[in-house]
């Protein structure tokens, strides 16, 4: 009896352990990707092995030493992952967009439109900023700047009522219950377990892919930086134009703003697009609105005039549909507003000086950057 | 064994040599703070949000006052303390210096292992040593000085040493910055690149930091009130290194005048 009992304790226990066995099983099939088990414990282990390989950007000699963050080195495994969540539609509220949604790299990272448009409809009130070099911004990400890195810049559009409008909590347990995900996450940063899955390590993820999108092979580079070729006779008095300094004093100054290989200073200015009565009145105050400086009102990051071609319509609010209503723009001299920047000042434009310019800055245009199939969507 | 003590000496001797190799000299040092501090005249500088009279028929509000330093050095005292190099380059800028209190903490920099001891005077050369002119922004990481595309000219492959920005109102009608009274003012050539000194004893103790002030005039840069000549707003209201009569006085004022060693 004793025995039997002994014997009829152990089966039981047998049983709860099985019990426990399938109820773990269970559990694990639903963290890959089954949304039923809504209450079972992100802890599984993940399988694979951790071998990170450093992802090496190829960088043409003349485009200078990128920032790569101690904490966030580029691996062959984080930059993939990137480029995955980067055209995953998963991180929106209702799984219809993704980053790629406002980001298009036919279009040089930009979506053509003035105001981006979000999940639902919903309008966004500034246009959406080209992706490329950001590797080399040592200075604030967003129109505005709000953003000290990019890893804190990829936070905010999924956060944003009016973009993807989701919850990073919501986004990482999709992340965790993805079938394929978790392996990544730890391919990329080591983890064992779906728990470790995290809005920083997403954010890594999307920033190292962000990191690799390099323009560099434009006809500018290849005739200029490699030797290759010619200039046209009107895109080199465009060029001329463009860089013109000491020589004259009449001149459109654009190097001022848009110097080095990377064509931005990547600065915040004031570039007398607005005509305001004080500094308070600007629409969109910018930079302003981040640092509660009055005279950072209506100062705007600097974007690049690499791909500039594929990037209308421009400025931060999209008010130019076209090149030539920029330099229209830039000939007035700006508005006389208080915190405008001293470089904006009217100079002489003839037709056909426009017209070169606008040659010149098309030269800027890099096909083989928005052809590149390792920023294309991975997942068509 | 009567020549076991012998043998051992040639050992021993070595080992106290290599012993001796392995002791590396102990250097103290200390670090040392150069406060820089903008003025215009004898009223703090800090940009945008103060209007500075001008040779009293001007006002102008400054957006941007910065210059490069070359070759910044401690200058030793005789045969006890030797020169320091303190960095091959930096740039100083008040252009994120927006208010008062902000002009009253200045502009720092910072520098650490210095040997101690009593050091005679601060050299410095104005703008980009000829060396590192020969260089551009593309060489540097981001973050360093030099890789300010903004502050170099592709057409003259020049850094630019000095950028004066600001806005005046030259016909007194209250508006800052209308067509011709945006004052852009961006010069330097290797040419132009000379060194000074500025005597002051600096202590540099073990473990601590010496703190010294660097007053710079912007005024001074603009004028000079002995000989009665100054940069006549007007007149050139902006100067891309055309103009050496621009150029080479606010370059000389700069580094002759404008920089001084303050409390």
């Amino acid at each position: 009896m004793h025995q039997f009992l002994k014997n009829s304790r152990a089966g039981v226990g047998s049983l709860i352990l099985l019990g426990i066995l399938l109820l773990g099983t269970a559990c694990k099939k639903d963290t890959v990707g089954d949304d039923s088990c809504e209450t079972c414990p992100a802890t599984d282990l993940i399988p694979g092995t951790y071998a990170p390989e450093p992802y090496v950007l190829e960088l043409a000699d003349w485009m200078g030493e990128p920032i790569i963050p101690a904490d966030n080195p580029l691996t062959k495994d984080g930059v993939a992952l990137g480029r995955m969540l980067f055209y995953d539609p998963i991180v929106s509220s209702d799984s219809t967009m993704s980053c790629a949604s406002c980001h298009a790299p036919d279009l040089g990272f930009t979506d053509g439109t003035a105001f981006s448009t979000g999940v639902e409809g919903r309008q966004t009130t500034r246009s959406s900023m080209p992706l490329f070099n950001l590797a080399y911004n040592p200075n604030g990400f967003f129109w505005d700047g709000r953003s000290p890195s990019m890893e804190d810049q990829a936070l905010h559009p999924i956060m944003d009522r009016v973009e993807l409008n989701e919850d990073w909590e919501n986004v990482v347990r999709k992340f965790q219950r993805h079938p394929d995900y978790p392996q990544r996450f730890r391919k990329a940063f080591g983890i064992e377990r779906t728990s470790e899955i995290t809005k920083e390590l997403a954010v890594k993820a999307l920033a190292q892919f962000e990191r690799t999108l390099i323009s560099q092979d434009s006809r500018f580079d290849r005739v200029v930086y490699r030797n290759e070729g010619w200039l046209t006779d009107s895109e080199q008095r465009g060029k001329d134009l463009f860089y013109v300094e000491p020589s004259l004093v009449d001149h459109p100054g654009c190097s001022h703003c848009h110097g080095g290989v990377n064509f931005t200073d990547f600065s915040f200015r004031n570039n007398g697009i607005d005509s305001v009565a004080t500094l308070n009145d600007f629409p969109d105050k910018g930079l302003g609105a981040v640092t509660g400086r009055v005279y950072d009102n209506g100062r705007f990051k600097v974007p690049s005039l690499r791909n500039i071609e594929l990037t209308a319509p421009y400025m931060h609010d999209g008010r130019f549909a076209t090149l030539e209503e920029v330099l229209d723009h830039y000939k007035t001299g700006g508005h006389g507003v208080e915190n405008e920047d001293p470089n904006i000042v009217p100079f002489t434009l003839t037709g056909s000086q426009k017209q070169d310019l606008i040659a010149f800055l098309r030269t800027l245009t890099d096909t083989t950057f928005i052809k590149n199939p390792a920023y294309a969507n991975p997942f068509n | 064994m009567k020549h076991t003590p012998l043998f051992f000496i040639p050992i021993l001797l070595l080992s106290l040599f290599i012993t001796a190799c392995d002791q590396k000299e102990e250097i103290s040092t200390g670090s040392l703070e150069i406060v820089f501090k903008g003025t215009f005249g004898n009223e703090p500088l800090y940009m945008f949000g103060r209007s500075y009279d001008y040779r009293g028929d001007a006002a102008v509000k400054w957006q941007l006052f910065q210059f490069f330093l070359s070759d910044l050095e401690l200058l030793g005292s005789g045969n006890a303390v030797k020169p320091h190099m303190l960095s091959a380059i930096e740039s100083v800028s008040f252009g994120d210096i927006q208010s008062e209190e902000e002009a009253l903490e200045g502009y720092a920099l910072r520098f650490n292992d210095i040997e101690t001891g009593t050091y005679s005077g601060l050299q410095f050369g104005l703008g980009v040593a000829p060396e590192l002119n020969a260089t551009q922004p593309s060489d540097y990481t981001p973050s360093e000085p030099l890789a300010q595309v903004s502050s170099y000219w592709e057409a003259a492959s020049s850094y630019i040493y000095t950028k004066i920005e600001g806005n005046a109102d030259l016909d007194n009608d209250g508006q800052f910055g209308e067509d011709e009274e945006k004052l852009t003012y961006h010069l330097g050539a290797s040419e132009l690149f000379q060194k000074r000194t500025l005597p002051v004893t600096i202590d540099i103790r073990e473990n601590s930091t010496t703190s010294i002030v660097v007053n710079v005039d912007l005024l001074k840069a603009l004028e000079n009130t002995a000989e009665g000549t100054f940069i006549d707003f007007r007149q050139t209201p902006r100067d891309h290194h055309k103009n050496p009569d621009v150029y080479n006085f606010v370059i000389t004022q700069l580094r002759e005048s404008a920089i001084s060693i303050g409390n």
